[in-house]
């Protein structure tokens, strides 16, 4: 079982506490002059994204999370799972709901994800900052209506349902930011 | 990668260790107070359970032994002192093998001094004075205050810390305590609460003198009678600069039986912790027991002074820090 021990401690290390994979976001060593020393730790769970406060003694060891990143396609979904492949060795991760979480709206067959396996498995997904997706359902546009502030609800080809301007039509192909979940322009095609 | 070669701390930041340097050493020629080496290199280390000292492999001059790099001058200037050295002061590199931090160096600079015949309220005075005369030099003021332990750790705790228990403690400290706590004794517990629940309040006070600790926390500081109150407590002070511990004093302990006990309850207690054992140094129990003149004595961070004048970390008023050694 590989082992950090806390004078490792630093962002972006990942360890396994009650169970859960968590990555450090900040280490504070608390140290009284003659006395014993502390670790004050923020973590996220990996697995619930929650943000935990930890204190460890000085010097105590916690045992390492094997947690990657790495990038794969994403394939298909039999609704149960979402199946991801490595586009070199061909091998694929199946992730489950609470991997692709509120991911799947932005998920698109074919994309490119960033996937977080915790002992090889799907822990997360992170779609790309930026995707295309095609508007499937939208009330019908406004012919030259460029400029106006107003905007529509769209309903995309992933089921996501974002505020575009009134000109857009459906069968448009958006690009879509997905931090903000926000329309940024038509797509160039 | 290749601008490890150069130095953290800008020019102007090592100009600014150059003239603190020569107020010190102005302010102690004017005292009286004379400067004095000791090795950095010893046979001996502190027992102190949670001071990691740095021990070197067997050199040519000891063989079958192991040297320390010292952890503190403390013990060799007592030495000088029992020897009829009077007033003597140091300015040296100290070295702790602990975790890094943005206050925390493996190596850093101390200056320490003792003064015959001072009680730890003289003591302090001159400690006030001499940063006066500091922050005067660098253009700044210092405002000081004094609390006692007890003041400071019931205004943020609601309990007086000389006769809580050890379980009312940890229920206090239920928010930091580790996974694995039952480790943690009484002085464990206050150290953790003060580190975490009280200190945090410092932040915004310039200097701050702490008074009469927990006697379970004097290290080699006698013990005294609080007059109004009755408690027994540790005749000992610890100074903060905006939060941070800048200087620990002590009236010190000048009885040898009491040093030999000090010691042997640290090598317990690193026994108990599976810490590596450190013999006692009888060289410094020889020179109490001998006699230690009636005095009061200080340990002061000078690196951590200059992170005060300029509000940096430690790195960046150091030369070369570890990462960069």
């Amino acid at each position: 079982m590989a082992t950090y021990s806390t004078n490792q401690f630093k962002s972006g290390l990942k360890l396994i506490l009650d169970g859960y994979p968590c990555s450090i976001l900040e280490n504070e060593l608390v140290k009284p002059g003659k006395g014993q020393a502390f670790n004050r730790v923020r973590l996220r769970n990996l697995k619930t994204g929650r943000i935990w406060e930890r204190t460890f003694k000085s010097g105590e060891s916690v045992e390492a999370a094997d947690v990657m990143e790495v990038e794969l396609q994403y394939l298909y979904t039999d609704g149960e799972f979402w199946h991801f492949m490595h586009s070199e060795t061909f091998e694929q991760y199946p992730a489950d709901e609470a991997a692709v979480g509120e991911e799947v709206k932005w998920l698109k067959e074919e994309d490119t994800c960033t996937v977080t396996l915790w002992n090889g498995a799907p822990l997360s997904i992170s779609v790309a900052n930026f995707v295309d997706l095609e508007v499937v359902e939208t009330d019908p546009g406004l012919k030259g209506d460029t400029a106006s502030g107003g905007g529509k609800p769209a309903t995309l080809s992933t089921g996501a349902i974002v505020r575009v301007p009134l000109f857009i039509e459906v069968g448009e192909v958006l690009k879509i930011d997905t931090r903000s979940g926000e329309y940024v322009a038509r797509a160039k095609t | 990668m290749t601008q490890e070669w150069r130095p953290r701390a800008p020019l102007a930041e090592l100009r600014r260790r150059a003239a603190v340097l020569v107020v010190v050493r102005d302010f102690f020629m004017r005292r009286g107070v004379l400067e004095v080496e000791t090795p950095l290199l010893s046979r001996h280390t502190v027992t102190d359970p949670f001071i990691g000292s740095l021990s070197v492999a067997e050199i040519v001059s000891l063989p079958k032994q192991t040297t320390y790099l010292q952890s503190s001058p403390e013990y060799a200037m007592k030495r000088l002192l029992s020897a009829g050295s009077g007033p003597i002061y140091q300015i040296c590199k100290a070295f702790r093998d602990d975790d890094s931090s943005a206050r925390h160096n493996p190596e850093f600079t101390l200056l320490e001094w003792y003064r015959p015949e001072f009680s730890l309220m003289e003591l302090m005075d001159e400690v006030a004075a001499l940063l006066q005369a500091v922050f005067a030099q660098q253009g700044q003021t210092l405002l000081l205050e004094f609390k006692t332990y007890q003041q400071v750790f019931e205004k943020s705790l609601g309990i007086n810390p000389h006769v809580a228990t050890r379980s009312e403690l940890l229920a206090l400290a239920k928010p930091w305590l580790p996974s694995e706590s039952d480790s943690l004794d009484k002085k464990d517990l206050l150290e953790l609460l003060f580190s975490f629940a009280v200190e945090p309040g410092f932040k915004r006070i310039p200097a701050l003198f702490v008074t009469d600790y927990p006697c379970s926390m004097s290290a080699l500081a006698a013990l005294k009678t609080d007059e109004k109150t009755g408690q027994q407590v540790a005749n000992r002070f610890e100074l903060y600069l905006h939060g941070i511990e800048l200087a620990n004093g002590y009236h010190e302990l000048r009885d040898a039986e009491a040093h030999v006990q000090r010691f042997t309850k640290d090598q317990q207690r690193r026994a108990e912790l599976g810490l590596p054992a450190v013999a006692m140094d009888q060289r410094l129990v020889g020179a109490v027991a001998e006699g230690l003149p009636p005095c009061s004595g200080v340990a002061l961070g000078l690196d951590r002074l200059l992170m005060d004048l300029s509000g940096a970390s430690i790195q960046e008023v150091l030369t070369f820090p570890i990462d960069r050694a």
